[in-house]
């Protein structure tokens, strides 16, 4: 386990091998291919690479004008241009039920260096909030090639957010990728001390976190979400129901993301969310460690905020 | 329609129908009969009353049914919706994404190698869009000869007259400069449309059809007037219409 993956790292060779067994399959790129690693799948099929430039609004109208003659069109980005900056365009392929596929990378503070104009903190407030849109977030390499086919198999319009921070693969293999339903990571028993919550790269930072906390004495399970949306809402409020307190950590703004959707869910049943992710600010430019320290989003961090809520 | 469901959008549908019918039934292969379709993307969607009336005209909506438009549980809904109106090839409404679905449904045919067309229907308002400008960019970079745009150039948007809301000239440099051909036509003339669109034909890029339309077209106290780029009918105004459109 000990070994660090940054899961963008399998993109081009993971649509490659898709595109092998579909015809069909298109990928539209918009000029950041080289840093979303799709060279594989440019090199092995350039007449299925569609360069668009930078110019995302158009590439995502492309993406659903290829659905209607009958092409399977992939839009691979980072998170801000492929969320945010076509969001209306994304809302309008969504309401025509248009199965396109978004694969997007460097989300959250993964981009750290580039400064707070392009670290994407919103992008799962924006997304979910898309009536029909899967959201799909694999916490490890392993779980993103599953999740990425995953995707490429369903009818629906789905966005895959696939992490650059690199982490150990926390599972050897992952056959399928289960869209809807969450995994316990850590299992700390019948009745346990904290719930913690993650997705993408936190789900590592839980995990850590868990094993921590119970050489103190206190008892965690690890659930990583996996989906957005449609959130396991069964597995949250079982799994809440037997832990003091639910903690949420995430890669991205503690307002309507992960957190915002987990408490909508546990609110529901009468229960009580930590959510911890960036406060309500845009970043600024440090390595993505640096960043996650400064909001308390490391081990220690998530450590003294469970122990201040205890 | 428009008096039936106490809303829409009279000036931009009279404007865009003889373009429309054209498109539809003059000239492309939209026949319910037709084994192979063209595509028409409606990108100035505000203009279902045009829409509408063609599809009841080549037998995909009853009549009765086109005063169904706008009211609550209608398959004609404000902006044209596949999924409620199969006869609706394309779901399309916000003004700037038409044009980009359209390129992305000429460059699917294309690599599919099919011989199918593409009929794109645009508004002023579209053009001032700036993704209109990047599917402009990208049909031409793509060679996509099977594809058509109809410039609705009715020189009104809902503010006011173009050149003065946000100028758009000039409009045949701008498009050419792009890599399309372009020709200019009279909107509401049926044989120069039909030429225009012969033209298109023999041409090896994408084309540009600038479409030189009035808002309101037949209707003399809509013509030129922005305010009935969404205004209710009265009977009265319905009547008066009517008459001068020779339908009463």
């Amino acid at each position: 386990m000990s070994e660090l993956h940054a899961p963008r790292e399998i993109l081009g060779e993971t649509l490659a091998q898709a595109a092998e067994k579909d015809p069909k399959l298109v990928v539209l790129d918009a000029d950041l291919g080289r840093s979303t690693r799709l060279t594989p799948f440019e090199e092995r099929y350039p007449e299925r690479y569609l360069q668009m430039g930078v110019a995302e609004q158009n590439a995502v109208g492309v993406a659903s004008g290829l659905i209607y003659a009958g092409f399977h069109p992939v839009f691979v980005t980072f998170t801000m241009f492929a969320i945010g900056l076509p969001w209306t365009q994304l809302r309008q392929t969504a309401y025509a039920s248009l199965p396109i596929k978004i694969i997007a990378t460097h989300p959250g503070f993964d981009i750290g260096p580039d400064g707070g104009t392009h670290q994407m903190l919103a992008d799962l407030a924006l997304s979910r909030v898309i009536p029909g849109l899967v959201v799909l977030s694999p916490c490890d390499t392993p779980e993103t090639v599953a999740a990425i086919s995953a995707a490429l198999e369903s009818e629906r319009t789905t966005y895959v957010r696939v992490g650059r921070q690199p982490v150990p693969d926390l599972h050897d293999q992952v056959e399928v990728f289960p869209i809807g339903e969450a995994e316990v990571l850590h299992d700390g028993g019948e009745e346990v001390d904290v719930l913690l919550v993650a997705d993408g790269s936190m789900a590592w930072t839980a995990l850590q976190s868990a094993l921590r906390l119970e050489k103190a004495g206190i008892g965690a399970t690890v659930v990583n979400v996996r989906t957005i949306k449609p959130l396991d809402k069964k597995t949250l409020v079982e799994l809440s129901g037997k832990a003091e307190v639910t903690v949420t950590i995430e890669n991205h703004s503690i307002l309507g993301g992960m957190g915002g959707a987990v408490a909508e869910v546990l609110g529901e049943q009468g229960g009580a969310v930590i959510r911890l992710g960036a406060p309500d600010v845009f970043g600024e430019t440090g390595t993505t460690d640096e960043l996650r320290a400064l909001y308390h989003l490391d081990v220690e961090g998530v450590l003294q905020s469970i122990k201040d809520a205890l | 329609m428009v008096h039936a469901a106490g809303a829409g959008h009279p000036g931009g549908s009279l404007s865009a129908i003889d373009l429309l019918h054209s498109v539809m039934v003059g000239w492309g292969r939209f026949q319910m009969e037709a084994s192979t379709r063209d595509w028409l993307v409606l990108a100035k969607g505000h203009a279902t009353p045009a829409l509408y009336t063609t599809l009841a005209e080549l037998g995909y909506i009853a009549e009765d049914e086109l005063l169904t438009y706008r009211q609550f549980g209608s398959r004609l809904q404000g902006h044209p919706d596949r999924k409620r109106l199969p006869a609706v090839q394309v779901t399309t409404g916000h003004l700037g994404h038409g044009l980009s679905i359209a390129s992305g449904i000429a460059l699917g045919e294309k690599m599919a190698r099919s011989e199918v067309n593409i009929y794109a229907i645009l508004g002023d308002g579209d053009l001032h869009e700036g993704q209109t400008w990047e599917a402009v960019m990208s049909s031409s970079h793509y060679d996509l000869d099977n594809l058509v745009a109809l410039l609705d150039l009715n020189q009104l948007t809902q503010h006011g007259p173009v050149e003065k809301v946000m100028s758009v000239d000039p409009l045949k440099d701008k498009w050419q400069a792009f890599g399309w051909a372009t020709r200019e036509i009279n909107g509401h003339d049926y044989e120069e449309i039909l030429t225009g669109l012969r033209w298109t034909s023999s041409q090896d890029r994408p084309c540009a059809l600038l479409c030189h339309t009035v808002k309101g077209k037949g209707v003399s106290f809509m013509e030129g007037d922005p305010l009935w780029h969404s205004t209710h009918l009265s009977e009265e105004t319905l009547n008066q219409a009517l008459q001068e459109l020779g339908e009463s």
